[in-house]
């Protein structure tokens, strides 16, 4: 797993308060709302990969980033490049 | 041949904002229009910044000019030597305030500096901030002061001393100058700024009253930790980003703060 997969999921595990760590991340192969998180928790996944990586994300545009581990990474390392 | 006037005004040709560029710069803008409507508005301006991703350059709001007037055209790229990378405005002479506070704090993406009136009038004098309300709340044990100078800070050591003051806490007052918000990003520095000029203003009325209470350590813990969470922050910062849109759109009219 890379840096930003890793502080991703560190991110996820923070704003769901520990419920949803690395673990139950992989069991879910990486799905968010598999592994459990419900619509709040993601508002504070939003804020918290803000303030992690000091990216914006406008929720005007598209959110499908926000269906995985996987595609949170990839969306994240695009807005760093 | 340009001259260096010119430089200071012309962009780097190599530069080409990124998406994240404009996104950023989007929401800067429409954190200073919000600065605005609430009261954080002067003729001697202050500033707002946000940090280009994880790295040692940020984005500043243009020197000379007023929070209603930003554009995302209105913010340069600067180094933390104060250089402007790119953008045509000029980097606000108070940029040591961002760039003390940028080198030293990782985790701070975004600082914005007002003069809003409550809270420089409360700091005028030391004194601590009571958890009257909730915003007083979040400042507890996290609001740091600063009394060196009144003047404008203008150089690396002033703002140092600055950056000392405020240590890891969430905000500062300037004595006689006005305030400073730190945040994780550019939505929590934003609430945290209007959170700080509310509790000041909040005690100010209180201490005319005669009244002044605040909740005990444990309710503001609590408060803390609920009130404050980043989804909570998340919600503050949509509502006022809904009310702007309804005061630039004519559906509502701006409240008269003072």
């Amino acid at each position: 797993m890379d840096e930003i997969s890793s502080r991703v999921e560190m991110v996820i595990s923070l704003a769901s308060k520990g419920a949803v760590g690395a673990a139950e991340l992989r069991a879910a192969k990486g799905s968010l709302i598999a592994a459990g998180l419900d619509s709040v928790t993601i508002l504070a996944v939003i804020m918290g990969l803000e303030s992690e990586f000091g990216i914006t994300i406008d929720m005007n545009e598209d959110a499908s980033f926000l269906m995985s581990v996987d595609t949170i990474a990839a969306f994240t390392q695009a807005q760093l490049d | 041949m340009s001259t260096p006037a010119q430089a200071l005004l012309t962009p780097a040709a190599d530069f080409e904002q990124t998406p994240q560029d404009r996104a950023v710069l989007a929401r800067l803008t429409t954190a200073s229009h919000i600065l605005y409507v609430e009261g954080h508005n002067d003729f001697n301006h202050g500033q707002i910044s946000a940090r280009r991703g994880n790295s040692d350059r940020y984005w500043i709001r243009g020197a000379a000019m007023g929070f209603d007037e930003v554009t995302v055209d209105s913010f340069a790229l600067c180094g933390m030597d104060g250089a402007k990378l790119t953008g045509t405005v000029t980097v606000p002479p108070e940029w040591p305030i961002h760039s003390a506070v940028y080198g030293r704090l990782p985790k701070v993406n975004a600082i914005i500096h007002s003069h809003a009136p409550n809270a420089l009038i409360f700091g005028a004098r030391h004194r601590t901030l009571v958890p009257l309300s909730h915003d007083g709340c979040v400042f507890h044990n996290a609001l740091g002061y600063f009394d060196l100078t009144t003047n404008t800070i203008l150089d690396l050591a002033i703002a140092h001393s600055m950056a000392d003051a405020l240590g890891e806490g969430k905000a500062i007052l300037l004595k006689n100058h006005g305030l400073v918000t730190v945040g994780r990003n550019i939505r929590e520095a934003t609430v945290l700024a209007l959170c700080l000029e509310q509790a000041c203003a909040l005690q100010l009325r209180a201490e005319a009253s005669g009244h002044l209470s605040g909740s005990d350590p444990e309710d503001t813990t609590a408060k803390n930790d609920f009130i404050f969470s980043d989804v909570a922050v998340s919600t503050y910062w949509s509502y006022f980003e809904r009310k702007l849109g309804r005061i630039r759109s004519g559906l509502q009219l701006p409240q008269y703060r003072a």
